[in-house]
């Protein structure tokens, strides 16, 4: 009898259930993420088409992605090549990449095949995928019916007739969940949060001739810039960024961390402490294959408030750090799946964190020895200048580096020797409280504005006691 | 607002006429909603001259006045004309943390603020839509001269700076893009609307039932260039039914606020020159009236021609000013 029931039922089902692509993966993304997932696949489009060029100065060119959405329906279209069909029938409409041998000579950021369809399944029922390449022109279709049935694992492909001249992919989401509706109903200024995000994350690929427009709005691109003076780097003396560069197992790494604004002023550090609005260019942005993959962390991930670096205080808010990790092979970046993360585990990445944390160390100890304003701190005031890691490296002359013996990586790096003050008087902060009326009485009378910043009312009342008193 | 805590609004023409614009407001929305009954929260300043108004003209009998400053909280307690006013001595940042707006009516909440601090003023604006519920209506006055971006010594790098200085300030609130020709001082005040419609609108992510409709915006200068911005939070599935019953949208001063502010700035006028020009109104344009002047009220004839037109659309709107002695 025993025997008999076992024969009847057989090997237990183990295969994947469609539930957990259409309402759990998405869960692991946000909205924005996703579609940001979307404009990966048409930088990889580019990658593929270009892969001969991509050393270039410019090597998206010509190259755009156009994002449209309102309440009903979203769009994105683009001109980076399309889908080969024959791609699209035995993978590139699979939940999750079956093998690692696709575009294996290529820097690409997708690696595990899910972004286009959790996108998708992120924001709608509904879709049609339709892509022109050279060869022919498809489209395949989403229905709600195919979402619900977990028996039903192949989708129509349809060929069509080519409409335009470019070739490239334009996929259509509707019957859209009503809290996506509500955000591309631009109910919560979802539109100006996006194109801020494409902003910073797409930052480098734009300035590298991609274009990206949402809503028929071209996206402007947030690039890193650093404060140097060219002196700082001839003398060894002076504000310039700390710079470190290398490779280990095809993985090419370029660091940058130094100033790009002038220092906080008294104003700024309490307007943080009440919650106003902050640009947040400061901390760390991390690049992977040309892709920003985390922006302006100022958290542990990056190394901030561990190994005797202090914790992100608005006292930093002028420094801003960038790495760069380059390789064919997307897998050994040290990127999480939704790409807005670092692999905080990565052996690679750990090795690099040191660099980072020492970096940053020279800039936050910079920011500590000159809280005290006096009359020999340096200027921060120049205007930064934007640049790429790489061309930054490509200022430091040649005999100002120094070869990193201790670290897996065993690259070089440029130490920059920032100004210390020259004599380290003893000096102590003296703070208090005094009515508003009095302070503005004062302000008038030594600045002819009663709106004078408090701290400068405060400290010439102090001089001019000094004054008195010496003499 | 201790800043502005002695200056004489009540002798602010441009000022007079964007109170009178919206009195003119709530009466229409009144056609919707009941809008005596909503309770006013506002700055009244020493002389709570909005309170009056809106008392006499809307029968709106529930108000609290917002004064952070000892001296002029005084003043209004000597200066109060209605017992309907409660008057706390609280700033508005205190006041959004300590008020309970669960328990409270309908609300029309003007934020006047006269300070330049207007990153803080768009995180109280989110914070206040946060807690609004629906049929409330909010309006923010700010100030709007680019002035106070600094950098008056930039030479010609001056818009550079500002617009560099605008992006820090706005931060979160900003819009994606800000160019130098944002930050001259007539297309400041546009700049500064779609920062509040942002903050606005990021105060209602947390309630999917809400949609905020912009009613008007308006610029004016009397001294200092100012923007104000005004919106009722409603639901999604009763626009078609407000507009209509409103009829809002033929009013000759609504905005859905996509476009730059109207200005409504007029000219200031003596009093001969305001009788001659209004004896020939309605009827006379800007130009024919300039024509028969034969002069411009203005520092160049463009502005006086818009202040000019400006005046035909107000002048039944705005008080006569002069002096009495009692």
């Amino acid at each position: 009898m025993a025997n008999q029931v076992q024969a009847e039922e057989g090997p237990v089902k183990a295969y994947p259930a469609k539930r957990f692509f259409v309402e759990m993966l998405t869960r692991d993304i946000e909205l924005k993420d996703s579609l940001l997932d979307l404009l990966d696949n048409c930088i990889d489009g580019v990658m593929r088409e270009k892969k001969e060029q991509l050393n270039e100065a410019q090597p998206y060119t010509g190259y755009e992605a156009r994002i449209t959405f309102n309440k009903e329906r979203f769009t994105i279209t683009d001109n980076c090549g399309g889908i080969p069909k024959g791609v699209a029938l035995e993978r590139a409409f699979r939940l999750g990449r079956p093998d690692k041998e696709t575009d294996p000579d290529i820097p690409t950021v997708g690696v595990y095949g899910i972004g286009m369809k959790r996108a998708i399944f992120k924001m709608g029922r509904q879709a049609e995928i339709s892509s022109s390449t050279e060869e022919c022109s498809y489209k395949v279709d989403i229905s709600p019916n195919w979402i619900d049935d977990d028996k039903n694992w192949t989708l129509p492909l349809t060929e069509t007739e080519r409409r335009t001249e470019s070739t490239g992919v334009s996929i259509t989401v509707t019957s859209l969940y009503s809290g996506v509706s509500r955000l591309f109903s631009d109910a919560t200024a979802f539109e100006t949060d996006l194109i801020k995000s494409i902003s910073a994350y797409y930052g480098n690929i734009i300035l590298k001739g991609f274009n990206v427009y949402v809503n028929e709005q071209r996206v402007p691109p947030i690039g890193s810039a650093f404060i140097l003076s060219e002196e700082a780097f001839n003398t060894g003396t002076g504000i310039a960024p700390y710079v470190y560069t290398g490779e280990v197992n095809g993985v090419s790494i370029e660091l940058a961390v130094g100033f790009y604004r002038n220092l906080p002023t008294d104003e700024e550090q309490e307007a943080s402490l009440s919650g106003r609005p902050s640009t947040e260019q400061a901390g760390w942005t991390i690049i992977c294959n040309d892709r920003v993959v985390l922006y302006a962390d100022k958290s542990k991930v990056t190394g901030w408030g561990e190994a005797g670096v202090p914790q992100y205080h608005t006292q930093f808010v002028s420094i801003a750090g960038v790495v760069n990790f380059k390789s064919n092979d997307a897998a050994l970046l040290p990127v999480t799946t939704t790409k807005r993360g670092i692999d905080g585990n990565s052996e690679l990445y750990l090795s690099v964190k040191e660099f980072m944390r020492e970096g940053m160390k020279l800039f936050t100890s910079y920011t500590n020895k000159w809280k005290v304003p006096s009359a020999d701190r340096p200027e921060l005031a120049t205007p930064a200048i934007t640049s790429t890691t790489k061309s930054i490296a490509a200022m430091v002359p040649k005999d100002k580096w120094s070869q990193d013996r201790k670290s897996t990586i065993k690259g070089n790096k440029f130490k920059p020797i920032l100004p210390t003050p020259e004599k380290q008087d003893d000096y102590r902060f003296i703070r208090f409280s005094r009515p508003i009326s009095d302070i503005r009485a004062i302000g008038e009378h030594f600045f002819d504005d009663p709106n004078y910043a408090p701290g400068d009312i405060g400290g010439v009342c102090f001089d001019e006691v000094l004054k008195r008193i010496k003499g | 607002m201790s800043a502005g805590g002695n200056i004489p609004y009540h002798l602010r023409q441009n000022k007079a006429i964007e109170r009178n614009l919206f009195i003119d407001l709530l009466s229409r929305v009144g056609r919707y909603f009941n809008i005596s009954d909503f309770q006013y929260i506002g700055f009244g300043g020493p002389f709570l001259e909005d309170f009056k108004h809106l008392h006499s003209s809307l029968r709106i009998s529930n108000m609290i006045s917002l004064e952070m400053n000892g001296n002029v909280f005084s003043r209004q307690q000597f200066n109060k004309p209605s017992s309907c006013i409660t008057l706390r001595k609280e700033s508005s940042a205190d006041f959004l943390n300590s008020y309970d707006f669960d328990a409270a009516d309908n609300l029309i909440v003007w934020f006047d603020y006269v300070t330049t601090d207007i990153g803080e003023q768009l995180s109280e604006l989110q914070q206040l839509v946060e807690k609004l519920s629906h049929g409330d209506i909010f309006k923010v006055t700010v100030n709007a001269s680019p002035t106070y971006l600094g950098h008056a010594d930039a030479g010609r790098e001056i818009l550079a700076l500002r617009a560099e200085t605008a992006r820090t300030r706005l931060g979160d609130y900003a819009p994606a893009h800000i160019t130098p020709d944002d930050v001259n001082t007539r297309n400041y005040p546009t700049l500064l609307l779609k920062a509040l419609i942002n903050a606005a609108k990021h105060g209602l992510a947390g309630d999917s039932s809400l949609t905020l409709e912009p009613l008007a915006c308006f610029a004016y200068t009397d001294g200092q260039q100012m923007l104000t911005f005004c919106g009722v939070l409603l639901n999604a599935d009763e626009r078609n039914l407000f507009f209509e019953k409103t009829r809002l949208r033929s009013w000759p001063f609504y905005s859905d606020c996509t476009n730059e502010p109207k200005s409504i700035s007029v000219p200031v006028l003596s009093l001969k020159e305001r009788v001659h020009v209004e004896s020939m109104l309605p009827g006379a344009s800007a130009d024919e009236i300039i024509a028969e002047l034969a002069y411009y009220v203005g520092n160049d004839l463009k502005t006086a021609q818009a202040e000019m037109s400006n005046f035909i659309s107000f002048y039944r709107m705005f008080p006569w000013y002069s002096r009495v002695v009692i």
